[in-house]
């Protein structure tokens, strides 16, 4: 079996779950991303099962959406084919839910308590148009409580690597002011650090939820561990490995 | 031209690590030798983007190429590119053209600088987010004495840690100004991580927010990266710490 490089979150410590990293480059769970979807499909079982023995991977087809599907009943895990939303959500224990993500934000979600979990994808996109708040109300209406839910962001794009420019800025009202850092202007332009993982954090914290734990993994940086969107489009190439994280009702 | 964030990740390829010191060098380098190549062009050019006064998308493009065309020249030729750069500021009648002046003013080491700084602060400072950019401005600045300068700023009166938006106009910034953040003694890391320990009882979730800043020690160059993880150490021994700030300095130092 693959050896897998899993982060846990002390949050969690109840709920089984994991961030995958990449393993050095060595392993890409994304069927949108590079490599036979044969390897990536039998990669994704591996690493469900490390997280829940004979637990059967739910991880939706991802599009930068709000949308949550509630899972009851696992799918093929294939290329084509999947439920296309950008958070899943469930109450019925052998679902491993996934999320890939390439410096979007992986957030896994769980009431352990009332044994409600979630899983969600928020790039800046996702976290503006509500898909964290989507992803909670879902879990509400499974009988979680919102105060009882404990969020951990994983891997992720951090502030210093995230440069942005005046029309990405614009797409925000002024109080999101406060997660751009000024940068070195370039080009003749002024320029910002977006702080993803603080507007995510900062969105769970708006939406009630108080026990909100961030990993302050770089996926851009640390290129030993995470594949990264952005590295990959700066560096011309054709295609980018996506890392998953997982979780299971135990 | 590429943001050192690029050049640093090109730099620190496989088992390579980056040097910021001699990224910065290079490109700044690169800047003086386009500057020196094109003296003429450049100035022509800015002499011609300088005489359209149109606030449509020709006259913001105008803008932004007069900015360039300064940096250029501030690279090559200092005095020269102060004389230009004070010219416009005086000569501006909107917000761009003043800040993009201040902008290469800030970097050189000349009289001009002073004056135009102190002319746009009178101007603009009963306007918060004008005094913030400001504040900025000089924090990312190429100035050999950047340090100093941020230094004292922290002590101006319209300075508070207590105000967010005035904290990340200056040391947010600092700590995205490469030159003046990885400065080969320490002492832009030094600062940062005072700002950490200083922030953290006020405000600790934008306290955690600079430690990813310092959590990059592990793909520079030796030198760096051990006052950098240093510094990480440092703020780990005050003791006391937010949770937030606690959690990012210890998975920054854990690896």
């Amino acid at each position: 079996m693959a050896d897998f490089q899993i982060e846990r979150h002390p949050l969690l410590e109840r709920i089984p779950h994991g961030f995958f990293g990449s393993a050095g480059g060595a392993q890409q769970f994304g069927f949108g991303g590079p490599g036979d979807p044969a390897d990536v499909r039998a990669l994704r079982a591996a690493a469900a099962d490390t997280i829940r023995p004979g637990g059967r991977l739910a991880a939706p087809h991802q599009v930068h959406s709000p949308d949550v599907v509630v899972v009851a009943e696992a799918w093929d895990d294939a290329a084509q084919g999947r439920p296309v939303a950008d958070a899943v959500v469930t109450a019925t224990p052998g679902i491993v839910l996934g999320i890939v993500t390439a410096d979007c934000g992986p957030i896994l979600l769980a009431d352990a308590e009332a044994g409600v979990i979630g899983a969600a994808h928020a790039g800046w996109r996702g976290a503006a148009d509500g898909v964290l708040e989507n992803t909670i109300a879902a879990m509400e209406a499974l009988g979680a409580r919102r105060a009882q839910i404990a969020a951990a962001i994983g891997p992720t794009i951090a502030q210093p690597s995230y440069e942005v420019d005046a029309p990405f800025r614009a797409r925000f009202d002024a109080a999101a002011e406060r997660f751009f850092g000024p940068a070195p202007p370039r080009d003749g332009t002024a320029r910002w650090h977006f702080d993803l993982p603080g507007y995510i954090a900062a969105r769970l914290l708006a939406a009630g939820l108080s026990k909100i734990a961030d990993t302050g993994r770089d996926t851009f940086f640390d290129v030993a561990r995470y594949h990264s969107h952005r590295r990959s489009a700066q560096a011309g190439e054709a295609n980018y490995g996506r890392q998953i994280s997982m979780i299971a009702l135990p | 031209m590429p943001s050192e964030t690029y050049l640093f990740e090109v730099m620190a390829s496989n088992t390579r690590l980056a040097d910021p010191g001699a990224i910065n060098a290079a490109r700044e380098g690169l800047k003086a030798v386009l500057g020196t190549a094109l003296a003429g062009e450049l100035g022509a050019l800015h002499a011609r983007a300088s005489a359209t006064a149109l606030d449509d998308s020709a006259g913001r493009g105008a803008r932004k190429v007069k900015t360039i065309a300064l940096g250029l020249i501030a690279a090559a030729d200092p005095a020269r590119a102060a004389t230009l750069a004070a010219a416009q500021f005086d000569a501006a009648d909107n917000m761009t053209d003043r800040q993009g002046a201040l902008m290469v003013l800030c970097g050189l080491d000349h009289p001009a600088r002073e004056e135009r700084l102190a002319a746009f602060y009178a101007r603009y400072k009963d306007n918060p987010l004008v005094v913030d950019k400001w504040f900025t401005l000089q924090a990312l600045s190429l100035h050999p004495d950047v340090i100093a300068q941020v230094r004292k700023l922290a002590q101006h009166p319209d300075f508070t840690m207590k105000n967010p938006n005035r904290v990340r106009s200056l040391h947010m910034a600092f700590a995205g100004n490469p030159k003046g953040f990885h400065a080969a003694t320490g002492e832009g890391y030094q600062m940062v991580a005072d700002v950490i320990l200083a922030l953290d009882p006020i405000n600790p979730q934008t306290a955690a927010r600079f430690v990813p800043a310092l959590g990059r020690w592990r793909r520079i160059e030796p030198g760096r990266a051990t006052l950098m993880k240093a510094e990480l150490e440092r703020i780990m021994a005050a003791g006391g710490l937010s949770r937030d700030t606690f959690e990012q300095v210890s998975r920054s130092l854990e690896g």
